[in-house]
């Protein structure tokens, strides 16, 4: 047992956060020792600088009986002690989850290389030699006490924003057509929709669309904001608004590119932007009509001719970049057993080769290998998605959409 | 992203690599003021060595661009390869501003 020296004053220190002070002075500091002259002195030590939040033990089985009714911010804490030594008591805490993270801080007459060395490998953070100096034990303690605090403040603020962006992704996936929905263009329209999306890990600027316009057009579109993040995703809320409000030129899609790149335009920060292919489907003329503004190549296969999909064109300037740009409407065949492939970036952006993207030529052929494969046709979307993961792994740091349009020409409507 | 600047007779080449992405924000707004200082004629962004270009890096060309504009002065991109030369033609850029092959 060592003594413990109480120092004369220090000059003042300087002037401290009082909100954050108040929480530090808060703080509940479990003393260990066995002897009561120390845990007295090292109490009153604590309360010269206005700690009042402080309990004692006597020994490593006492502190866990202390430590269960309320966990304490910091443990001040002896090595050598009958019952449960301090060793014995740090390793116990640092494999309970709850007390893991609890700063503990030893002190003790003990000061060998080998003692030390041992103390850290249990699991304190810090150590005091004795004698007890006053102020070296007030500033540990506050340093720990502070860092705990800034710590358990981040992990709060990290665990609120992952939680937040979780609903956020939750509502992304929401705004997607709905298995009925789908099941509904099937039966009305005779069209076949399979629709994946996969939110990133961070949010993405991803979102697709149906409308039924009257009974022999469907409109539908897929768009992507640039960037990552939050303000990407919210974007793809307002996207919705926005054509919502367009709903009279839905049959016109370069119209409703040319409004929204002009609305774009004057909404966007400054280099944002968004891709985006609209289009619209006649069932009685067996025709499409889209504009695009810079997605990735749309696959088409026209039933009647060519039993191959080909890229068709979907150059065109992003919405948002120029203001009062043109978008060139293009009118294509889309008769009974026509297929459309819509995607965004992420399926052609990832590597095939070592080092090789696997490009829009790339989709075309493996899209044309899966659809002549002898599968049944609803296995063939989730082949697709399949091969794209076993490229991309964990790894994905892009929104996935991809949405597949099928005229089978078959209505079970009256 | 790297990036070299050469001056010769007032005309501003900014040669990029590797990859333009959103992590270059800041980065790339340095290089802008070069190309706001009026203190060149054109203004040359050669992507000779970039590798890829993501939709924040499209962003900042066309920034870079509407900066010259502005600025009164000659813009160029140079020799893109690959993806961002596929990005480029997609987005119809060379429609807006002058693309050397």
């Amino acid at each position: 047992m060592s003594n413990v020296t109480l120092e004369a004053e220090k000059p003042d220190a300087p002037e401290q956060n009082p909100r954050h002070d108040i929480k530090i002075r808060n703080a509940r500091i479990l003393v260990v020792d066995d002897s009561d002259l120390i845990r007295e002195l090292i109490g009153a030590c604590l309360m010269t600088d206005g700690y009042y939040n402080i309990c004692y033990a006597e020994n490593g089985r006492d502190a866990l009986e202390v430590i269960e009714l309320e966990t304490p911010d910091l443990i001040i804490l002896d090595l050598e002690m009958p019952v449960m030594d301090g060793f014995e008591l740090c390793k116990e805490l640092r494999s309970r989850q709850e007390t893991a993270s609890i700063p503990i801080l030893i002190q003790s007459g003990r000061d060998t290389a080998a003692d030390i060395t041992r103390a850290f490998d249990y699991g304190a953070s810090d150590m005091v030699v004795k004698p007890i100096k006053k102020f070296e034990i007030l500033a540990r303690t506050k340093v720990h006490l502070e860092h705990r605090f800034f710590v358990e403040k981040l992990t709060d603020f990290h665990d609120r924003v992952a939680s937040e962006l979780e609903q956020a992704r939750k509502l992304q996936l929401d705004i997607c057509p709905s298995e009925e929905e789908l099941a509904s263009f099937r039966n009305l329209y005779g069209l076949d929709i399979g629709w994946h999306y996969e939110p990133s890990s961070e949010l993405g600027g991803d979102i697709g669309g149906l409308y039924p316009i009257d009974e022999t057009h469907v409109a539908f579109f897929i768009a992507d904001f640039s960037g990552h993040g939050v303000a990407a995703a919210l974007n793809t809320f307002r996207m919705q608004i926005w054509l919502s409000s367009l709903s009279k030129d839905y049959k016109e899609p370069d119209k409703i590119l040319q409004k929204l790149n002009n609305f774009l335009n004057k909404n966007l920060k400054r280099g944002s932007y968004a891709t985006m292919l609209f289009g619209c489907i006649d069932l009685a003329a067996g025709s499409l009509s889209y504009a695009a503004a810079g997605t990735q190549p749309p696959l088409i296969q026209n039933g009647d001719s060519d039993p191959q999909f080909v890229l068709c064109s979907s150059k065109g300037m992003p919405l948002g970049l120029r203001p009062n740009w043109e978008y060139e409407l293009k009118t294509i065949p889309f008769t009974v057993d026509s297929k459309l492939i819509l995607y965004s970036d992420a399926l052609v952006e990832v590597e095939h080769l070592l080092g090789e993207f696997l490009g829009d030529e790339g989709l075309k052929d493996e899209v044309n290998e899966i659809w002549q494969q002898d599968i049944a046709p609803e296995e063939r979307l989730p082949e697709l998605i399949r091969r794209f993961h076993m490229r991309a792994g964990a790894t994905a740091d892009d929104d996935l959409t991809i949405i597949y349009i099928e005229n089978t020409g078959n209505t079970d409507g009256p | 992203m790297k990036d070299s600047v050469t001056t010769t007779d007032g005309r501003l080449t900014i040669a990029l690599s590797e990859k333009l992405t959103f992590e270059d924000h800041n980065n790339f707004r340095e290089l802008l003021k070069l190309v706001n200082s009026n203190e060149h004629r054109s203004c040359t962004i050669d992507l000779k060595d970039l590798e890829t270009i993501d939709s924040a890096g499209l962003g900042m060309l066309m920034i870079a661009f509407e900066t010259a504009e502005k600025a009164g002065m000659q813009f160029q991109l140079a020799k893109p390869q690959g993806q961002v030369e596929k990005l480029l033609e997609i987005s119809e850029f060379d429609k807006v501003m002058s693309i050397a092959h």
